[in-house]
């Protein structure tokens, strides 16, 4: 009897162990997911005030908690700006080691270091130091502080010899002058100026200091010399005579370069007023494209109201809440200034928004629509003339 | 037969073995399956699709082919549609028409996170003004799989991102999801309700924000930088901000800087000085630059600035004039500039124009000029036309669709 019984009695238990296993392996397994390890500096400023003393960064990496595995390597890419700041050093920190040494030399002539950090038969899985950077700030003759961007990039492996995620991060060294005399290079003879003949589409922009200097340009002024979005002069670097080449110009179009140099003492003259380069292309007539269609062509509807003074009107009667709703009016005072009332949630009106008419009494805004379902309504005042519009409403949905 | 009914036990006993392991292995690899996101949707960003999607007034979405101009049906992601959806809640009749819902969609399009909110209508305003909100919640839904349920992603605590400013929808909104890195894009809306700098990039992983700097409209002192409609590519490796230098509404900046932003550092945009698309002319009280669009391959962007649409390379900084709104005899131009198109090869440019602004009931003008203490109020019904620049025939414009309210839908 006992025989009999015995063998069933194993299937049973093997296909209840089954289910078991399918049951709780399941979910166990699907809660595979992304590996979310991070990079991160500490700290993720810095500050020194002395030319030549050294700052210190670590790079450190965080496993993150979908990585079980923990994390094995990093491949380390870091980015500086050795104008300003040079690389002393680069130290692995254990247990990580170095798979090659870095090359300091060559990250100060690039402004890179690429190096790769692993663990040697083990695995890090809680927040753990990778390797710590020395950075000597070069001397900087100026009063202001100047920041400076130390960015890495991070590969990391999952400890399974996976190269699974690839975190950024980013810390800023801020550099300060030690009182330093300011010599800056002068900058003069900066051309193109005047009107260019329409049609250029590129030119040669270019100055010349009075020393050997090292130049960049922005489009801005006020832009301090090594900080986005200043751009070197492809031409000159350490001479006296530099450009750069201009290029996608557009007829009509008006062009200003602001200049500032930097001579091999590093010395700036951003102190200074910018030295600007303006020119102009001259422009033939701009043709409309041709098109059969007009806007505000006002044909065809037996609707259409007379006009009246000061006109509003809403692009969308109807829009959903979080859109953009572009609204305009007409029949202002022309070049005046016109207050716009617009209804509030829960009633009233919000403090008037103030927008200019154009040379023909026309203006045109856009606005985000964060509002609760209902309805709104705007008008908007005249300030020359005293004189409201009627309200327009829309309605939210 | 001592021997056959041994045999058959061992065979049995195998037989029964086999199945186990054969379930047990089953389970693993439907189980990593679940795990894995589905690589067909993932490749839907690669193969964007040469149409636009609008929408008319009475809600109705479409989508238009560009080649053809055919009008051809729209997807129940494209038309917001989660009405067979699980996991959502049931509402009745009345809360459906006293809700609304807004949607932030991954970059992949394989989820979407809905935010439903309910209204109290037992306090309606008795002219203008919003319902109450008597809930909001937000559902995380897997699109193929149809199925929801609540999250906190937008609503969470992210480090570095000021808890107020970000519970305040009239003052932060979040405008991207790359669900892949597991990073949400968001930024400020001005008081001008304009959407400006800093762009926050948050990691929902790590519960942590980093943001633009230079540009923070929240800081005086600091100058804003707008972020136009469609600054964010369709990768959502990148965004575009612009520096206007501007008071806004009122006065126009000299210099316009767009910048260009790699969502893997945001320290160091690459600038380009896009100062030579301001426009001048006096028929413009205020120029700004309102929308942005992007080709598949990213290196070519759609600028709309309030009268005028140009082209931008991104690789060479070259900039070329695509169309200029036309201006009636009373000098006004009326196109929509706060969305615009552009085909994912670069070769077509979609915008929307106003062809006429219908005053339904209204009261004629009796002449004065004085309407001080008008009550009647206008709705206006905004006729509207969808129309294509054809970039590769010098810039010819011709008209796709028409519809009253009828927009661009994003």
């Amino acid at each position: 009897m006992l025989n009999k019984y015995k063998f069933p009695k194993l299937s049973f238990l093997a296909i209840i162990f089954s289910m078991a296993a399918y049951i709780f392996l399941v979910p166990t397994v699907a809660k595979a997911a992304t590996v979310d390890a991070t990079l991160l500096f500490n700290p993720n400023t810095n500050s020194t005030t002395m030319s030549g003393t050294n700052v210190t960064f670590t790079a450190r990496v965080n496993p993150g908690s979908n990585n079980t595995q923990g994390v094995n390597a990093v491949q380390l890419d870091i980015t500086f700006v050795p104008a300003v700041v040079h690389l002393v050093s680069a130290t692995a920190a254990a247990p990580f080691v170095p798979m090659s040494t870095p090359d300091i030399a060559a990250a100060n002539a690039s402004g890179t270091l690429s190096v790769p950090y692993f663990i040697g038969g083990g695995q890090v899985t809680a927040l753990s130091d990778v390797a710590t950077l020395v950075f000597s700030p070069q001397g900087i003759g100026s009063n202001s502080p100047i920041a400076y961007a130390l960015t890495a990039n991070a590969a990391v492996n999952d400890g399974n010899g996976t190269l699974v995620a690839s975190t950024r991060t980013g810390a800023t060294i801020t550099v300060a002058s030690n009182g330093s005399d300011i010599t800056p290079p002068v900058i003069s003879a900066g051309t193109p100026s005047g009107q260019l003949a329409a049609g250029t589409t590129q030119q040669t922009v270019s100055v010349t200091t009075d020393e050997n200097a090292s130049c960049q340009y922005a489009t801005t002024s006020g832009v301090i010399y090594g900080d986005s979005p200043a751009i070197a002069f492809t031409t000159g670097e350490g001479s006296t005579a530099h450009s750069f080449i201009a290029t996608g110009l557009i007829s009509g179009g008006t062009y200003g370069y602001y200049v500032r140099c930097q001579d091999v003492s590093v010395n700036l003259n951003k102190d200074t007023t910018d030295t600007s380069i303006a020119f102009s292309i001259a422009s033939p007539a701009v043709n409309p494209p041709s098109s059969g269609s007009s806007s505000s062509n006002h044909q065809s509807s037996n609707k259409k109201a007379k006009t009246s003074p000061r006109k509003i009107s809403n692009s969308k009667k109807t829009i959903s809440r979080g859109s953009i709703l572009t609204q305009r009016g007409n029949k202002f005072s022309k070049n005046a200034l016109i207050w716009l009332y617009f209804s509030k949630s829960n009633g009233g009106y919000y403090a008037p928004q103030k927008i200019k008419s154009s040379a023909t009494g026309s203006f045109v805004i856009t606005y985000r629509v964060n509002k609760s379902m209902g309805r709104y309504g705007w008008y908007a005042l005249d300030t020359k003339t005293g004189k409201k519009s009627k309200s327009v409403y829309y309605n939210v949905k | 037969m001592i021997k056959l009914e041994k045999t058959k036990k061992y065979l049995v006993f195998a037989v029964v073995f086999v199945a186990v392991i054969s379930l047990v292995i089953f389970g693993v690899i439907r189980s990593r399956r679940m795990a894995t996101p589905n690589d067909k949707t993932l490749a839907v960003d690669k193969n964007l699709e040469n149409s636009v999607i609008v929408q008319t007034d009475d809600g109705t979405v479409s989508k238009v082919d560009m080649a053809s101009g055919q009008v051809i049906s729209a997807n129940a992601l494209e038309k917001e549609d989660f009405s067979d959806f699980a996991g959502l809640p049931q509402l009745s009749d009345e809360q459906k028409k006293n809700s609304d819902q807004s949607m932030l969609v991954a970059g992949d399009k394989s989820q979407a996170i809905l935010t439903i909110t309910l209204y109290d209508t037992s306090k309606k305003p008795a002219a203008a003004g919003g319902l109450p909100i008597l809930s909001a919640d937000d559902y995380l839904c897997a699109i193929v799989q149809k199925i929801c349920q609540k999250t906190d992603l937008l609503t969470k605590e992210y480090q570095g991102l000021d808890a107020k400013l970000q519970e305040d929808r009239n003052a932060f909104v979040w405008t991207a999801w790359d669900a892949k890195r597991n990073l949400l894009l968001g930024h400020i809306i001005s008081n001008e309700a304009e959407d400006v700098s800093p762009m926050y990039e948050c990691e929902i992983s790590t519960g942590s924000c980093i943001f633009t700097v230079g540009y923070d409209s929240q800081k005086t002192g600091n100058s804003t930088a707008v972020i136009p409609t469609g600054a964010i590519s369709p990768s959502l490796e990148k965004f575009v901000m612009v520096a206007q230098r501007d008071l806004p509404n009122q006065e126009t900046g000299k210099n316009w800087s767009l910048l260009l932003y790699d969502t893997n550092n945001l320290l160091n945009p690459k600038a380009y000085d896009i100062s030579v698309i301001i426009d001048h002319d006096e028929n413009v009280a205020y120029d700004s630059v309102h929308s942005i669009a992007w080709s598949a391959d990213e290196k070519k962007i759609a600028i709309g600035t309030t009268r005028r649409i140009f082209m931008f390379d991104t690789e060479s900084g070259g900039l070329s004039l695509a169309y200029i709104a036309p201006t009636d005899s009373e000098g006004d131009f009326n196109w929509d500039s706060s969305r615009l198109f552009l085909s994912p090869d670069a070769t077509a440019i979609a915008f929307v124009d106003t062809k006429d602004t219908l005053v339904a009931d209204a009261t004629p003008s009796d002449g004065t000029d004085d309407n001080a203490n008008e009550t009647v109020e206008d709705t206006d019904i905004s006729l509207n036309v969808l129309k294509k620049i054809d970039l590769q025939n010098a810039n010819k414009v011709t008209e796709l669709l028409q519809g009253e309210g009828l927009s661009l839908k994003f």
